[in-house]
């Protein structure tokens, strides 16, 4: 995924304050968009965080396509990329993000749509 | 208490605080302290020893498991009556003791306006199948009821599971390395054994990331693929957490919710 398709999945979504691309075998961070610039420690405990969460899931015979952290101050979205298993879009959302629409996002910028669109 | 509430119960709990120790309750009167005994012990899915101390008055053991009080292992607390105290040390109670407990129960909470509840696995797996006494019929002995007053706390994630409630196939309860049903039975409950029992270790390991925010009042959502739309969702505290299926509720409709009760909606 390219940093502008990034930038342009955030600013499609006003309430996804970081969008991550990581690497989830090397737990390596690819990309970032946020409305702030955040510290490399806060983006790699997020792609450690997407990593452990995707294998607890693969522990089970299914596979998740998506998993979602819902808490009082925040959800936090993680999305497999079905073409590269290995890498995962991570998103940091405010509590009240519309979920319908950031599935969809999601799912379309990890297709690859619109991301050359810039 | 019906099933459902029993599993609002159990969600509430696991994530109220995220302590192993939630301290001491302080009880009304002692009617009101063996409520909140028998509720306790209606929840408890799991065949555990539930030792509960009534400040420092008395302390009790309980042995439960599939919500029955199965047995009162010895030896009896002081000041009881022989009857009350012949009650203890048995290897299992049935139906004719329930009044005889319930009198037990409430004189121990009388006194004291507190308890403590603290539950272990027991040393001998707890036989549940052939005795016990069901809560309810510890409450109906004295015309008490279980339900009074439950739910009161409107915290979001009770009324996530509340509204989320008629579309819950399935719950299990994870603690230490153990599973048990806390609601549903057939197909659904067998899926979602079989994924709670292969994901078990890892979402019970003391290194799991995220629990600081789920111990806190947090879900955590899966979407397993090539499961039929079904969303498997997670809260609990470390050590032990409860695990439910959904079907019609997929992932939209469960996070739309969160989303509207984040709101004030």
């Amino acid at each position: 995924m390219t940093p502008q398709a990034l930038r342009k999945f955030r600013a499609g979504l006003p309430d996804c304050e970081l969008a991550v691309y990581a690497d989830l075998g090397s737990r390596t961070v690819l990309g970032a968009d946020g409305a702030l610039r955040y510290p490399q420690e806060y983006l790699d405990a997020l792609c450690l965080g997407a990593a452990m969460l995707f294998e607890t899931a693969a522990a089970a015979a299914e596979p998740a396509d998506h998993v979602f952290v819902l808490g009082p101050t925040g959800s936090r979205g993680f999305f497999r990329n079905p073409d590269a298993p290995n890498e995962a879009l991570c998103c940091i959302c405010r509590p009240d993000a519309d979920a319908a629409r950031l599935i969809r996002a999601a799912h379309a910028v990890l297709r690859g749509e619109g991301a050359g669109d810039e | 208490m019906s099933d459902f509430d029993r599993l609002k119960a159990a969600f509430r709990r696991a994530a109220s605080d995220g302590r192993l120790d939630p301290g001491d309750e302080v009880y009304g009167d002692p009617a009101d302290g063996l409520v909140r005994l028998l509720r306790r012990i209606d929840e408890a899915v799991l065949g555990r020893r539930m030792t509960i101390g009534f400040g420092d008055a008395a302390q009790l053991d309980c042995l439960v498991s599939g919500r029955r009080l199965v047995a009162l292992p010895g030896p009896a607390p002081a000041g009881l009556r022989p009857a009350q105290a012949a009650l203890f040390g048995r290897d299992d109670l049935a139906a004719e003791d329930a009044r005889a407990v319930a009198e037990t129960l409430l004189a121990l909470c009388g006194k004291s306006d507190r308890l403590r509840i603290a539950t272990e696995r027991p040393e001998t797996e707890i036989d549940a199948t052939s005795g016990g006494l069901a809560p309810a019929a510890i409450a109906a002995a004295l015309a008490l009821d279980l339900d009074a007053g439950t739910g009161a706390r409107g915290v979001d994630l009770d009324r996530l599971v509340d509204a989320a409630g008629p579309v819950i196939l399935a719950a299990v309860l994870l603690e230490d390395d153990e599973i048990g049903v806390v609601q549903g039975e057939g197909e659904d409950v067998d899926m979602l054994l079989v994924w709670a029992e292969q994901v078990a270790d890892r979402l019970l390991t003391p290194a799991f990331p995220l629990f600081s925010g789920i111990e806190t009042g947090g879900l955590l959502a899966f979407s397993p693929a090539g499961t039929g739309g079904r969303q498997v969702f997670v809260a609990g505290r470390r050590g032990a957490c409860l695990v439910a299926m959904t079907s019609d509720a997929d992932a939209v409709a469960i996070l739309d919710l969160w989303r509207r009760l984040a709101a004030g909606g």
